[in-house]
């Protein structure tokens, strides 16, 4: 009577929260029994942690702030966010102070109940100690360089799902498993411990070549002892495996335990996707049709590494690298079609392909740039030449720019005089709502053709912005008057998509940001860098930006175009079309704190532009 | 349902009480000093569903309860009571989603408020609209050992109009009701009519209340009884 009693919200409260979410049924209820409930007040300033009594404290209602012993901002937190695990974790105690930022509800859980949800869920345990690591080290670093050489086994395993079955299993009731799973191979485990792998193949030629029904079991049919590889072991050392033991299917260990299987399908399929190994190939087409085909592995190249953790800046570089490709092999098999050019060019591109930074769905934005005025027969072929281009380009995925900025628009296809007479105009006469619209063609550069009529245009333009406060002003007031998502109490601001979902625009209202921010400070500074990390650097070797700056800067900024990417990943994954639309409540809490960080990062950075550049003008 | 003087009896013994006294001081609360702290006093939220409003014909059905303790919600020691109404359920069922079926193994009301009155032990009553809950559980203790108990309630509800009040803010029934009042401190929303989530939203509303109330200076129980009357 009465032994049972739990509040249903609550539990239910805790089942839709990471890593909670993880526990057994058993052990939220346990949880959502034991919990005690706090009220903080900000008009008590902060929150008195006893640390002979140490707890976890878990955000309902309100907003918190975490600073260590030297005032450092650690975390910033809300619903369903926790706080004072370091001291349960470690038994020490860790002077961090906990302001309330915004009166709420506080569960707290004992270090008793808290030892007994982690014992219950790897999971959860995993989710305190990887959440303590992070907070010593805001943001993780790289976990790979080179994608064509650090791609490990685990990356393969798209889906976690291990498909197994007994020993006592008979081969009918596996061979309608593996139907049933569209799988070529099945785990076969015995009190959770691998004994073997059942193939199609072992079907074929074991049982029904074998003239066995299908009553026998798997025990007798199955390879026992199989090799094995690491979750951690590379892609080459797997494929090395196989091609030594002449095996087609290698289950995934990790801690003991099978997590997957791959088959050399799988290892075939990712070197397929390798960019090397795509840039090769487009250097091979003869046809614009070989190109068309060859631009649907980049979906699935894009897929990969993003699987694979590589870092945005990495994949927006290979992304760029694969376009300049197309777009060489594209004017190269124009030229052979319209004939050499009368005189050289540039074929130049901007925005995202300028910084080297594209993503999926970027659209093409270019240009050329003639060495002397053509005559019209002369503009015809430029014309020709570009339209074939684009109009590739646009086949291969790289839609036609809504805003007609291509080299097959008469207005972007001019001599280097008539470019430099449009930068002059923009860099003269700054009029904020022109250079809203402009601002992309000052992150530029030459993929194919004439560098010395890129570089020609590109120092004429950098002379310009030198130094030039008026044109610096106005492209500092349009660059602050878009600030990041983050309301009064550190809370996301969230606007509506297309579907009336509540949601984050990770790259208007994130990137964008700090590529204006980089953007402009370069201009100012005359630097030829476009890419926004390089830019970065640069400002911090002449001291313009502060280490600190930069490095939170760079963060943020693979941090935020990280989660971008994650996110359409998954989108792409679910069917959905790739979009910049992030709905917080799709990451964990964890990831929601750090993005708060960075979005927090590039709101001071616009406020020392605004500081530096505006002089209050804005 | 007739008394049953054998639990009167225990129950006199259990809350201190002698026999035949009439107006005992202080035994519910006993051992509480209200001039403290209101985080430094054990409090108990409660919450009664009821088969209507009328004391006098209607019957209480199920009690939730849970104690504040330092300030703190202790879930652990949170109770939920069915009781046997001894006319059934009726009408009511359609309010609390309780029917008589459900109380197939409900409690008799003596042993359910001789429960209720053990967990109240030195604790101060929280309660929303609390002379509702309070009338019900007199009439309760009226028939069980033949006299009312004294209370010391901190009514939530009267907070609440006081606070607004207070502010110059006009309100309406509806504004004082547990719900509207919770989300004004922007507190969960938990399942209307269901006694223990009813006490657990008290506790919670009382906890923001005070929060509000006291700010950083010293709130006593008294302060808060003083501030719901």
């Amino acid at each position: 009577m009465g032994e049972d009693i739990e509040i249903t919200e609550i539990k239910q409260f805790l089942a839709e929260i990471v890593p909670f979410n993880s526990l057994s049924e058993n052990a939220l209820s346990k949880a959502a029994r034991g919990i005690r409930i706090s009220y903080f007040s900000s008009q008590s300033g902060h929150v008195e942690i006893d640390y002979d009594n140490p707890q976890l404290y878990l955000v309902r209602t309100g907003g918190f702030e975490v600073r260590d012993k030297q005032g450092n901002l650690l975390d910033r937190l809300g619903e369903g966010e926790c706080f004072g695990y370091p001291s349960l974790l470690t038994g020490q105690n860790v002077n961090n102070k906990v302001t309330v930022l915004e009166d709420g509800l506080v569960y707290l859980l004992d270090l008793e109940l808290f030892k007994n949800l982690r014992d219950d869920s790897a999971e959860f345990d995993r989710f305190f100690n990887r959440a303590h690591a992070k907070r010593m080290k805001r943001f993780s670093e790289p976990s790979s360089q080179d994608q064509a050489i650090t791609q490990t086994v685990g990356s393969l395993l798209k889906n976690h799902q291990v498909i197994s079955t007994s020993p006592q299993t008979s081969i009918e009731q596996a061979a309608q498993l593996m139907d049933q799973h569209r799988v070529s191979s099945l785990i076969i485990t015995e009190s959770d411990q691998l004994v073997g792998i059942l193939t199609d193949r072992d079907i074929r030629s074991r049982v029904i070549a074998a003239g066995l029904d299908g009553k026998v079991l798997v025990n007798d049919v199955m390879t026992v002892n199989p090799s094995c590889v690491d979750r951690q072991a590379l892609l080459f050392e797997a494929s090395m495996l196989m091609s030594t033991h002449n095996i087609h299917h290698l289950p995934v260990i990790e801690d003991e335990k099978v997590v997957g299987m791959i088959t050399t399908t799988d290892l075939v399929r990712a070197q397929n996707n390798q960019p090397i190994f795509l840039i090769g190939e487009i250097n091979r087409q003869q046809h614009l049709d070989g190109l068309i085909e060859l631009s649907k592995k980049i979906p699935g190249l894009l897929h990969s590494l993003i699987l694979s953790d590589a870092r945005a800046d990495e994949i927006g570089r290979v992304l760029t690298l694969l376009s300049d490709s197309l777009t060489r092999r594209l004017l190269t098999l124009g030229e052979t079609l319209y004939g050499e050019p009368p005189f050289a060019y540039s074929w130049i591109v901007f925005g995202s392909s300028g910084r080297m930074d594209q993503t999926a769905g970027s659209d093409q934005d270019n240009g050329m740039i003639l060495a002397q005025q053509p005559t019209d027969e002369q503009d015809l072929y430029f014309k020709k030449l570009a339209q074939y281009v684009c109009y590739g380009l646009d086949a291969c995925g790289y839609i036609y720019c809504p805003g007609e900025i291509m080299a097959q628009t008469d207005k972007w296809r001019v001599s280097i005089s008539a470019w430099q007479k449009y930068f002059d105009r923009w860099i003269n006469s700054p009029d904020p709502q022109a250079l809203l619209h402009t601002a992309i063609f000052f992150d530029m550069r030459n993929v194919v053709g004439s560098s010395e009529l890129f570089e020609q245009l590109q120092q004429r333009v950098l002379t310009k912005t030198k130094g030039n406060q008026i044109f610096v002003a106005a492209m500092a007031g349009n660059a602050v008057a878009s600030k990041p998502p983050l309301g009064f109490f550190g809370k996301f601001v969230l606007e509506r998509d297309g579907e009336e979902n509540k949601v984050l625009d990770l790259k208007h209202r994130g990137v964008a940001l700090i590529n204006d921010i980089a953007r402009i400070y370069a201009l100012a500074e005359g630097l030829k860098e476009v890419n926004t990390s390089a830019r970065l650097e640069q400002l911090l070797d002449r001291k313009i930006l502060s280490n600190k700056d930069v490095k939170n800067l760079k963060d943020a900024h693979e941090f935020i175009a990280h989660m971008r990417l994650k996110n359409q990943g998954a989108q792409v994954k679910s069917g959905k079309p790739a979009t910049n639309y992030l709905r917080p409540g799709d990451i964990s809490a964890l990831l929601r704190h750090q993005l708060k960080d960075a979005f927090e990062a590039v709101n001071s950075a616009q406020n020392g532009l605004k500081m530096r550049f505006t002089r209050g003008m804005f | 349902m007739s008394t049953n003087l054998t639990i009167a009896r225990l129950n006199r013994y259990i809350l201190g009480l002698k026999a035949k006294e009439a107006a005992p001081k202080l035994f519910i609360s006993q051992g509480c000093d209200l001039s403290r702290h209101y985080r430094q006093v054990e409090m108990l939220s409660v919450d009664l569903e009821m088969t209507g409003l009328n004391p006098r014909k209607n019957e209480v059905i199920s009690m939730g309860w849970v104690p504040i303790i330092n300030g703190e919600i202790v879930l652990s020691q949170a109770r939920q009571l069915m009781i046997k109404p001894e006319r059934g359920v009726g009408d009511s069922a359609v309010i609390h989603g309780i029917h008589d079926r459900d109380l197939a193994d409900a409690l008799a009301l003596d042993v359910a408020v001789e429960e209720l009155m053990l967990a109240m032990q030195g604790r101060v009553l929280v309660a929303h609209h609390g002379a509702l809950d309070i009338a019900f559980l007199q009439q309760a203790a009226q028939k069980i050992y033949g006299h009312k108990l004294p209370f010391d309630l901190v009514d939530t509800l009267l907070l609440e109009a006081k606070r607004l009040h207070r502010q110059g803010q006009h309100y309406n029934k509806q504004q004082l009701r547990l719900y509207a009042c919770c989300a004004r401190y922007g507190l969960p929303p938990m399942a209307a009519h269901n006694a223990l989530s009813d006490a657990v939203a008290t506790a919670q509303l009382l906890l923001a209340q005070a929060a509000a109330i006291g700010g950083t200076s010293v709130l006593s129980v008294k302060d808060l009884m003083k501030y719901s009357h």
